[in-house]
């Protein structure tokens, strides 16, 4: 690349070469030969390199394995690995793009510096020193001026490859603020269910949870709950395989939707619910279970939490020690290492109330009553079973039938169905995009503890892999960083106090013995721990190490608590993934410098980057542990091809915190430059070793050579693993959970400590309230409706709009795959007919909706698949926008971006997840937005590419 | 002589349109170009009595193909080895009589080449028995069997075995066209509806 100075338009490609793209070149021209089986006599004689290579897809977060053909280097087909063990050779439309994606024309393969004003969309092709040196310089310039604080990240799923390389980038640099349009909407509050609840994995379809409705192999499972899951939507490929297979097995399926999905068209029972009614349904549940003692008692009263009298004051469980000073605990680890606490219960033997030590049950000294109250040092205390019961005391079939306006009898052929057979409910994200979101999820978990559907044949909970068993008692800390070996900082659940308090004095005594103040270092971490904006109210941010939306947009209005003056945003494009863009826009112009990282421009780019680097697309992406587990397969991600200067994020983020340091005069100018090394590095050549060895192979640059599929494998028998809980470990005890009761918490107890003080994130500190209270988060599944909701009657906004997935895009990604907008060329708004009629839409009709909060368009969708008075809507964005050929370039979100309607400024007090569903809408027909391509010829410039720099040398190596 | 065919499992199917996207990049079709679709049957009936399932149609192979009894050039014949219908793009003069004649609607004009095309089996892959059609490789619902009806071996043999006769079906046939392709489904997720 030789014109440095030229304004390039996306790419130095000429418009004579995208239209030679256009009706097909070289690689794709092979396909078109009468028979590829004679390919390989034909490339045996004409000297065509024709290579097949092993690897995994990263179109989503699923891993779909695949085998990619190449000829001379180029990548000329992909199709799907027999051998996937859910997948069998099944591939979607998102793994079968990335030929598209990867020679897209707007696949950037050089840094790009901004001329022009923002939004101008000039840009001049830099060398990665310049782009490097030139981001270190803003980040140091910001560091000097601000502080650290005023760096912020931005990270999300869709295009990025995973997020611990952000996390750590944060932490060693030390800035607090990083926000994701999923995260606290998408996984979190599940994330944090399975831990606090069980120690494990919770219910969700994706993250490789709820296999046993997959197992083919010993199947048990009799039926499934699929709640708000499109599972063959978010996992196109592998989960739509798997459900067909399950179906055909035999495995009933209850679906809770108000859209007919898929799933629900295929359901034994489905759920028609009105949308967001969904904690009235699962009261409903409850409700029915208790009052007709379908649940499993024994179950609850020796491995739940539901027997524990619960302090009514602090609402936690009360300990033997506070009711008898002089209790002596049996279950205690006499080296007070480990934690197995004695709790009180109301005793069904003596009547009276007793400790209630843990023990395998048939040793135990008592008969816990579940559903009771009882007096305890003179104050009367419920069981938390008993406050679950009186959560759901009102859900009658008939009320939650009128609340949720599903008929009742539908309701209990459904729930008898759930708790009669060897089912569980398996979950989908919907629930994390709302206000709702821990109502949901701690709702959908409890409901299978109380059923005692857990870590056996047939259920949805389960811990799976050999190295989930124990030999100790179950210990587990939130996330897989080292911050408590660190910087002493957090509690590991399952240890005592006085072993958190040894371990975290010790990491202050590693740094002072290097010469550091190691009291000054820990109080710097929590200090940046508690500078995440809104983690005083909604504490369990931290789990992902997030920040409350709005209160990071007015930071960067108002630059209060603190001013953010460098963006370094390594997600896709958030005016598509989160509410309130126009704000955002506003917020993002008060930015110093903004540094963009991705395989392709956005709306992002557009608006707001100064800074474009560019990042691998999956095909060119190496690895051995970052997305590439499915099921029981780890998948060797091989370099396949390799354009221009693409970067593997891990090392791009490495690179610049050591110009950042470099900048700065030094490594102990940041917080802790050391620590990103858990997760990233610099070069390839530095990880390489750990690869290899991983994968059992001497050299992974020649392992990856070959056509050979390295891939490991669990046996499915060993995968399988049950009754877990049940094996004697070393204390003689059975191992239990990883909670802080060694059973599970279907009475959240962490939640509860968690709006207390922050527990577990800061110990020994503690974060209280803005005003240094406690505050209080729900321990049970409570009735909550959105503040929006359609209870309401709202002459203004008459429509109630909610989401749901699309099998052809995962989150911003793929707008600029020609194949895909072709087949989905804008979003459907999906509206009953009868209520289309009635506005005079018809069907493929341009309509507006709008909000409280703001307004957009969409294409009218009719459909009897929702309910009269619901509209449903996907998000969308268009790349077109800024095409080159437009009259009137814009960033492309603006058209049809449903989330310009969501909100962000009331959020689940828990979680802090904000409503990106479930809010009151207005519909009217409307005209075709402008700047938007809807016919197949017009993405005729997103049309692959081929004549570029192929299979180039990574651009950093070892010195 | 085979009757080499697709079969098409719609209790399997999620119209996911990973059939459409797989065809288009095995066979190099420019956009706007089909040789599959899937269509959207339903839902019928009023929310939530309602039922619906997703019809992915492509070339039907039919026994009595009106497509080559209407072409003026040969152009559209039924090869004599394998006894599917195709298309001789060198004979085509773009008359688009077939498109017509065709009730299925599964014929496109390629306007910039000036020929008709339709599916073609992946006869560059399938013709030596070694591999299957790119739609029926890459299904995710594992929905799509490819293979000869006469053979009780092969694949799509094997998949209409599973299932009683109530469960099988074929498109409408206005004027006999007898076509190969078998659709699979069962009256539990929905009423098959006659759409030719």
């Amino acid at each position: 690349m030789g014109d440095m100075k030229s304004v390039a338009l996306w790419r130095r490609k000429s418009l004579s070469k995208l239209s030679h793209a256009a009706s097909g070149l070289a690689g794709l021209e092979l396909a078109e030969k009468p028979a590829l089986v004679e390919a390989d006599e034909e490339f045996a004689t004409s000297g065509v390199k024709l290579e097949k290579h092993h690897t995994c897809c990263h179109g989503c977060y699923n891993n779909c394995p695949v085998w990619v053909y190449t000829e001379d280097g180029v990548a000329v087909k992909i199709e799907g690995d027999y051998d996937g063990t859910l997948t069998k050779g099944a591939l979607c439309t998102k793994a079968l793009n990335q030929l598209h994606l990867v020679y897209s024309p707007r696949h950037i393969l050089h840094p790009m510096k901004r001329i022009g004003v923002r939004g101008g969309n000039e840009w001049e092709t830099i060398s990665w020193d310049e782009a490097l040196n030139l981001a270190g310089e803003q980040m140091a310039l910001a560091t000097k001026k601000y502080g650290p604080y005023s760096i912020m990240v931005g990270a999300g799923g869709g295009g990025t490859y995973g997020n611990v390389f952000q996390r750590v980038t944060q932490d060693a640099i030390g800035a607090p603020v990083c926000i994701s349009g999923g995260g606290c909407q998408c996984y979190l509050p599940a994330d944090c269910a399975g831990q606090w609840m069980r120690g494990g994995s919770n219910n969700r379809h994706e993250g490789n949870n709820a296999r046993e409705m997959w197992n083919a192999w010993n199947p048990a499972m009799e039926c499934v709950v699929l709640w708000g899951a499109q599972t063959s939507a978010s996992g196109a490929a592998y989960a739509a395989r798997a459900n067909a297979d399950m179906r055909e097995r035999g495995v009933k399926t209850i679906v809770v939707d108000p859209y007919f999905t898929e799933e629900a068209a295929k359901a034994d029972i489905w759920l028609p619910i009105r949308p967001m009614a969904d904690i009235a349904m699962l009261l409903g549940w409850f409700r029915y279970i208790i009052a007709n003692k379908l649940y499993d008692e024994q179950f609850c009263k020796y491995w739940t939490n539901y027997p524990f009298l619960i302090d009514p004051d602090t609402r936690l469980p009360i300990k033997a020690e506070e009711v008898w000073p002089d209790y002596v605990n049996p279950s205690a680890d006499p080296n007070d290492v480990y934690d197995t606490p004695a709790y009180v219960c109301f005793d069904a033997r003596t009547n009276s109330i007793q400790p209630f030590p843990y023990t395998l049950p048939e040793n135990s000294p008592v008969d816990p009553v579940v559903f009771c109250e009882a007096e305890v040092n003179g104050r009367m205390c419920k069981t938390g079973g008993q406050i679950q019961w009186e959560a759901c005391q009102e859900w009658t079939l008939e009320k939650t039938a009128e609340v949720t306006w599903v008929d009742a009898d539908t309701i209990e052929r459904a729930v008898r169905l759930y708790a009669t057979t060897l089912s569980g409910i398996g979950t989908g994200q919907f629930a994390d995009m709302s206000e709702l979101s821990s109502n949901f999820i701690f709702g959908t978990m409890a409901l299978d503890m109380l059923c005692g559907k857990v870590d056996k044949p047939g259920v949805v909970l389960t811990e799976q892999k050999p190295e989930s068993r124990h030999t100790t008692r179950p210990t587990h800390f939130w996330c897989g960083r080292p911050y408590q070996e660190t910087f002493g900082v957090g509690w590991t659940v399952g240890l005592t106090k006085n072993e958190n308090l040894r371990r975290s004095k010790a990491a202050v005594e590693r740094w002072n013995e290097k010469g550091v103040d190691g009291l000054a270092k820990q109080k710097e971490f929590v200090a940046y721990q508690m500078a995440r904006l809104g983690s005083d109210h909604h504490k369990a941010v931290h789990q992902w190490q997030l920040n409350e939306l709005a209160p990071v947009r007015k930071a960067l209005l108002v630059g209060e608590p603190y001013k953010i003056s460098v963006r370094w945003e390594q997600s896709g494009n958030k005016y598509c993934v989160m509410s309130s863009g126009e704000e955002w826009n506003k917020a993002y112009s008060t930015i110093d410098f903004c540094i963009h990282q991705q395989p392709h421009m956005t709306s992002t780019t557009f608006e707001d980057a100064d800074l474009f680097l560019p990042t691998q697309e999956w095909l060119e992406f190496e690895h051995a542990t970052e997305m590439t587990t499915q099921f029981n397969q780890t998948y060797m991600r091989k370099q396949v091809v390799h354009l221009g200067e693409t970067i593997d994020p891990f090392i791009l983020v490495t690179q610049m915190v050591d110009k950042l340091c470099e900048k700065l005069g030094g490594d102990d100018k940041v917080l802790c430059r050391d620590f990103q090394f858990n997760g990233t590095y610099r070069t390839k050549e530095d990880i390489y070793p750990q690869w290899a060895e991983m994968f059992g192979v001497d050299d992974w640059a020649e392992a990856v050579k070959h056509s050979e599929d390295h891939t490991l494998t669990v046996p499915i028998d060993e995968l399988y693993q049950f009754y877990q809980y049940l094996d004697i470990v070393d204390d003689g005890l059975p191992a239990g959970f990883a909670t802080l009761s060694r059973k599970c918490e279907p009475y959240v107890t962490m939640a509860v400590m968690n709006g207390h003080t922050g527990f577990p994130y800061n110990f020994p500190y503690e974060q209280t309230g803005p005003q240094g209270e406690w505050l209080e988060y729900d321990a049970v599944c409570t009735y909550r409706e959105q503040s929006e909701n359609m209870l309401q009657d709202d002459k203004e906004y008459p429509f109630y709009l909610t989401t749901g997935r699309v099998a052809h895009y995962h989150h911003t990604t793929l707008r600029n795959a020609p194949y895909s907008r072709e087949l989905m060329p804008v979003p459907d708004v999906r509206i009953n007919p009868r209520d289309a009629k009635r506005l005079g839409i018809n069907h493929g009709e341009w309509v507006e909706l709008s909000s409280r909060r703001g307004k957009t368009r969409g294409r009218a969708y009719l459909t009897e698949g929702v309910r009269p008075g619901v509209v449903m809507m996907e998000r969308f964005y268009f790349p077109e926008s800024y095409d080159g050929s437009q009259k009137n370039p814009t960033g492309g979100w603006r058209q049809c971006n449903v989330n310009l309607m969501a909100r962000d400024d009331v959020v689940n007090p828990t979680f802090a997840s904000a409503s990106w569903r479930g809010y009151r809408v207005n519909v009217v027909k409307s005209e075709k937005p402008e700047g938007v391509w809807t016919e197949p010829e017009e993405f005729k410039p997103f049309m692959p590419d081929h004549n570029v720099e192929c299979n180039t040398q990574e651009v950093f190596h070892h010195a | 002589m085979p009757r080499n065919c697709l079969v098409i499992n719609l209790d399997r199917c999620t119209g996911c349109d990973s059939c459409i996207v797989s065809c288009k990049l095995e066979n190099s079709l420019p956009l706007g170009i089909f040789y599959n679709r899937v269509i959207q049957v339903g839902p019928t009936g009023q929310y939530p009595n309602i039922e619906r399932y997703n019809l992915p149609v492509q070339c039907q192979q039919c026994t009595h193909a009106r497509c080559v009894e209407v072409c003026p050039t040969g152009a559209s014949y039924r090869d004599e080895k394998t006894n599917i219908v195709l298309i001789d793009a060198s004979k085509c003069i773009g008359c688009q009589y077939c498109l017509y004649a065709c009730p299925y609607g599964v014929r496109s004009f390629d306007k910039d080449e000036g020929v008709v095309k339709k599916c073609t089996l992946c006869q560059h892959l399938t013709a030596k028995g070694k591999e299957k059609p790119a739609c029926v490789h890459n299904c995710p619902g594992g929905a799509r069997f490819y293979g000869d009806l006469d053979d009780p071996n092969s694949d799509v043999s094997r998949e209409l075995a599973k299932y009683p006769d109530e469960c099988i079906h074929t498109l409408g046939a206005p004027e006999g066209e007898e076509p190969l392709t078998r659709y699979i489904l069962s009256p539990k997720y929905a009423t098959w509806k006659e759409l030719v």
